[in-house]
């Protein structure tokens, strides 16, 4: 809503060892855009760069990969500079390195991300699901995802296929 | 407790207790007194247990020595729900997410909306907000003193807070009608504006609450017994609550004046002079205190907001029923009452969201309490999980 | 009083054996005392809640009765008529036995309190020490409560509170000592007796000492640490219901209502007051009152201790400052 205030004081280019370009996209802000093994290249560099608190891990089911987004933020600078961090994992092989070494509020992050989403988290030191009981079958946030128990929300007003199934 | 544990634990127990008595008999000249930590099973249903966390506590007499949490018994899929509901239908839900502090999970999840969607939310909307989010705040900090002082055994000051907290529930009746979830705020503005005569009386309240804080102060604060009790018990640096991610007062209470209001300022915060309060220790003491230190600051916002307050429209002009936002990403947050609380949208642009993340900021506080509360006392502990003040509602979703 | 001169006649006159006199008068003042305690804990109880909801901004119980007078027999009867819970895997007997054993050696300990000049059902010559060896019996029906109801929560409290009960029994004799001294007398009616100028002016430290103490036996706030319902959902008495967690209310408060009578006994000057001797008991019953209302003032006003500065408090500063208090008293009395 208002990283306008920040642009040109940041220098994020600069910053950043690996040469990763941030872009700033409409309604996020900073991004970062990494491909799934130099998660962990990031992750480090933007730690060096000051960004102390990762907030949140959100996962996202695409039709036939999982997006992934991290946001940091670096929270002694007294106007906030935060930055996305996306990244891809293919749903066949939905691994990827685990961030908890780095922020260990990634912990409980990725345990959801893994309990509702089904990504694994290479490294992670607890690597059991969040909410859901041990013994639960699926991911339910995946969109495919079925259970008989489930009460699907019958509503005229759609117009995405399978929604009202 | 369940008796499962207890098979578990005397099955595990045999092969200890035959390492042990070897290693009794390479240290027979020292007299060994054979001690056994004792699992609790706290909560889910506790008194303390604030609302539905369930831990298992290891005890070495007082002390507790491990902290093993479990959450997800109020896990109600509202994640998941939201892909199912249109954008508008799912405001009623966010109310149930934080629902001591709903005013602002609501505020959040429009904010992403309107960004989302390229709406501008009307002035007089816009300090209405923040006239609600700061009363809101308010009791949600006076809620948190009372149950604090309840923890710590001071059963009076409950009804004292509760008391003060009732007299804005009342405001908010007035206005919309509901006690606790409000679903006021709405996406472009909110759903109605003030009532005759209700400026009047919150500044009459504002007045009031001005003055009596001073005394629970006194009264609470400022007790013998409370300050021993709470000073120097379970501190953390700044370092490792940002590593925990902790935020909102808890963070605060360590030194860093990390507030969205002032980091990253939204809606008309940046008009208002206020004071991010800040302390130093990082203890269970000053997390009580910077509660009581902002309520005094919100009551300065909710002053000065009354006083701008412009005439106008309370509704963006042209939001449809049905929101069909672009296609694309948004992410925006809000300073709630337990700290950093965003709402991550995907649109897909249709009439549903493809996915909303909440980030709730109990989830990421609840999370550093084995840490911060291992090897205090089993009452201390107690204390410790109240004073980073988790609500279920909003760590489970 | 009532092994007066005339019912001894009254007794050998009719073929009475005085055995028999002795135990039927002592039967029935220990009925009258039962009676009358179960009045007063009637009364303290609704005094509680009044005084709790007087301080919390509240009305208290208003629908049964005048100003619910009557609430406490409603909810005695209610507590009565419900279902007796006994956990599966209680220990049968130790968690049916002890709340009896809470219950009657507060009980007992009454037997020998003077709340006249006459009026006391047995006065003893070792009065004080029976009245702070007997209610002390109780410790063990707190522990047996714990033990014997298989819940973790519950032994933790009843540990909580022997290690309490424990320490503060010795500050609490050594705070009587000084009383003891200058009166010369363990005889609780003795006390009384010399007591023309109240002993907690003599006795100040001795006076705080023992209130204190009184306070971490009776398990009140901001001692009440054995029964916290923040950490141990409601300590030793958690898997309690009904009759049996009545007599544990009972027991509480019989506890309160001894322990304030003795506090007039030996420092406000017992039954003494103006006015005729009929008014002695009348005078007593005000202090001892008075007593209460400032127990209760305490609880509903801070909050309580950790474990460890509860031990602390007991035996680093209360327990030397009773050795203090009776060093004090010999000095004066000597020079």
């Amino acid at each position: 809503m208002s990283n306008e205030n920040i642009v040109g004081k940041n220098g994020q280019g600069e910053k950043d060892p690996n040469e990763l370009k941030i872009v700033e996209e409409k309604g996020l802000g900073y991004t970062l855009t990494v491909a799934r093994e130099d998660i962990l290249k990031a992750a480090v560099g933007l730690k060096e760069a000051g960004f102390d608190l990762l907030t949140f891990v959100a996962g996202v089911d695409m039709p036939d990969s999982i997006k992934l987004t991290y946001r940091v933020y670096s929270s002694k600078q007294k106007n906030q500079v935060a930055v996305i961090i996306k990244t891809e994992v293919p749903k066949s092989d939905p691994v990827i390195d685990s961030l908890t070494p780095i922020w260990s509020s990634a912990n409980w992050h990725e345990r959801e991300t893994y309990d509702l989403l089904g990504v694994e988290f290479k490294g992670h030191p607890d690597p059991r699901r969040m909410f859901m009981p041990e013994d639960w079958v699926g991911y339910p946030l995946r969109k495919d995802y079925k259970d008989d128990r489930m009460v699907v929300f019958e509503d005229y007003r759609t117009d995405r296929p399978g929604d009202s199934e | 407790m369940s008796k499962i544990e207890e098979t578990k634990v005397s099955k595990a127990n045999l092969a200890e207790l035959e390492k042990e008595l070897a290693f009794d008999e390479t240290r027979e000249s020292e007299p060994t007194l054979k001690t056994e930590e004792l699992v609790l099973n706290f909560g889910p249903q506790h008194p303390s247990a604030h609302g539905v966390l369930r831990a298992i506590f290891n005890l070495d007499g007082e002390v507790v020595t491990k902290i093993v949490p479990y959450i997800g018994y109020l896990h109600r899929c509202f994640e998941k729900i939201a892909e199912k509901r249109t954008y508008s239908q799912f405001m009623p839900f966010t109310d149930r997410m934080d629902y001591v502090s709903s005013m602002h999970n609501g505020w959040a999840y429009a904010m992403t909306v309107e960004k989302l969607a390229d709406i501008k939310v009307p002035e007089r909307a816009e300090y209405l907000r923040v006239i609600f989010a700061e009363f809101q705040r308010i009791a949600s900090h006076l809620l948190f003193l009372a149950t604090t002082a309840t923890e710590a055994g001071a059963l009076s000051p409950f009804f004292y807070f509760f008391d003060e907290r009732e007299r804005i529930l009342w405001l908010f009746e007035r206005l919309c009608g509901a006690r606790l979830t409000y679903n006021y705020v709405r996406i472009g503005g909110v759903s109605a504006d003030l009532p005759d005569g209700w400026l009047e009386d919150a500044l009459a309240f504002i007045n009031r609450l001005e003055k009596t804080i001073l005394e629970y102060d006194k009264l609470l604060l400022g007790g013998y017994i409370f300050k021993k009790r709470m000073k120097g018990v379970a501190p953390f640096s700044a370092e490792r609550a940002l590593d925990w991610g902790i935020t909102g007062p808890p963070l605060r209470s360590t030194g860093i004046p990390y507030d969205i209001r002032r980091s990253d300022p939204y809606s008309v915060y940046p008009r208002m002079d206020f004071d991010v309060v800040i302390k130093d220790n990082g203890d269970n003491y000053d997390r009580v205190c910077i509660r009581s230190d902002e309520i005094k600051q919100s009551l300065k916002i909710l002053k000065q907001a009354i006083e701008q307050l412009p005439d106008g429209p309370i509704i963006a002009d042209g939001v449809a029923k049905d929101i069909r936002p672009p296609a694309g990403e948004a992410f925006a947050h809000v300073e709630s009452s337990r700290g950093d609380l965003g709402y991550y949208i995907v649109s897909d642009g249709s009439i549903k969201p493809y996915r909303v993340k909440i980030q709730g900021p109990s989830f990421a506080n609840l999370q550093a309490f084995p840490a911060i509360a291992e090897g205090a006392y089993l009452g201390d502990v107690v204390l410790t999980l109240g004073t980073l003040d988790p609500v279920f509602g909003e760590v489970d979703r | 009083m009532l092994s007066s001169s005339s019912l001894l006649q009254f007794a050998s006159h009719n073929g009475m054996p005085i055995w028999v006199l002795n135990t039927s008068i002592a039967l029935i003042m220990s009925l009258v005392v039962f009676a009358l305690c179960g009045l007063g804990v009637l009364i303290l109880v609704y005094m509680e809640r009044k005084v709790a909801a007087d301080m919390q901004l509240r009305w208290g119980p208003m629908h049964v009765g005048w100003h619910g007078v009557l609430q406490l027999i409603a909810d005695s009867v209610k507590l009565l008529s419900k279902e007796d819970i006994f956990p599966r895997n209680a220990d049968r007997w130790i968690f049916r036995l002890a709340p009896v054993l809470v219950f009657l050696p507060a009980f007992i300990g009454l037997m020998v309190m003077p709340i006249g000049p006459h009026l006391v059902v047995q006065d003893l010559n070792v009065g004080l020490l029976y009245v702070l060896a007997v209610p002390a019996i109780g410790v063990a029906g707190v522990i047996m409560a714990g033990f014997g109801s298989y819940n973790k929560y519950a032994i933790l409290g009843s540990l909580r509170s022997a290690a309490q009960m424990v320490s503060y029994e010795v500050p609490r004799a050594l705070s009587i000592l000084g009383v003891v001294m200058i009166a010369g007398s363990a005889k609780l009616t003795a006390i009384v007796g010399t007591q023309h100028a109240w002993y907690i002016f003599l006795q100040p430290i001795g006076f705080v000492v023992f209130l204190v103490s009184t306070l971490a036996e009776t398990n009140r706030v901001p001692f009440d640490l054995p029964e916290t319902e923040s950490e141990l959902v409601n300590g030793y008495h958690t898997e309690y219901s009904g009759t049996r967690f009545l007599f544990f209310l009972f027991g509480e408060y019989i506890a309160l209502i001894a322990g304030s009578a003795l506090a007039v006994v030996l420092f406000l000057g017992g039954w003494h007051g103006p006015g005729p001797e009929f008014l002695a008991p009348v005078w007593f019953l005000i202090k001892m009152f008075a007593i209460i209302y400032l127990a209760m003032w305490i609880r509903w006003t801070l909050p309580r201790f950790r474990i460890d500065q509860v031990m602390d408090l007991g035996w680093k500063v209360l327990l030397p400052l009773a050795l203090l208090n009776v060093l004090i008293t010999g000095l004066i009395m000597v020079l």
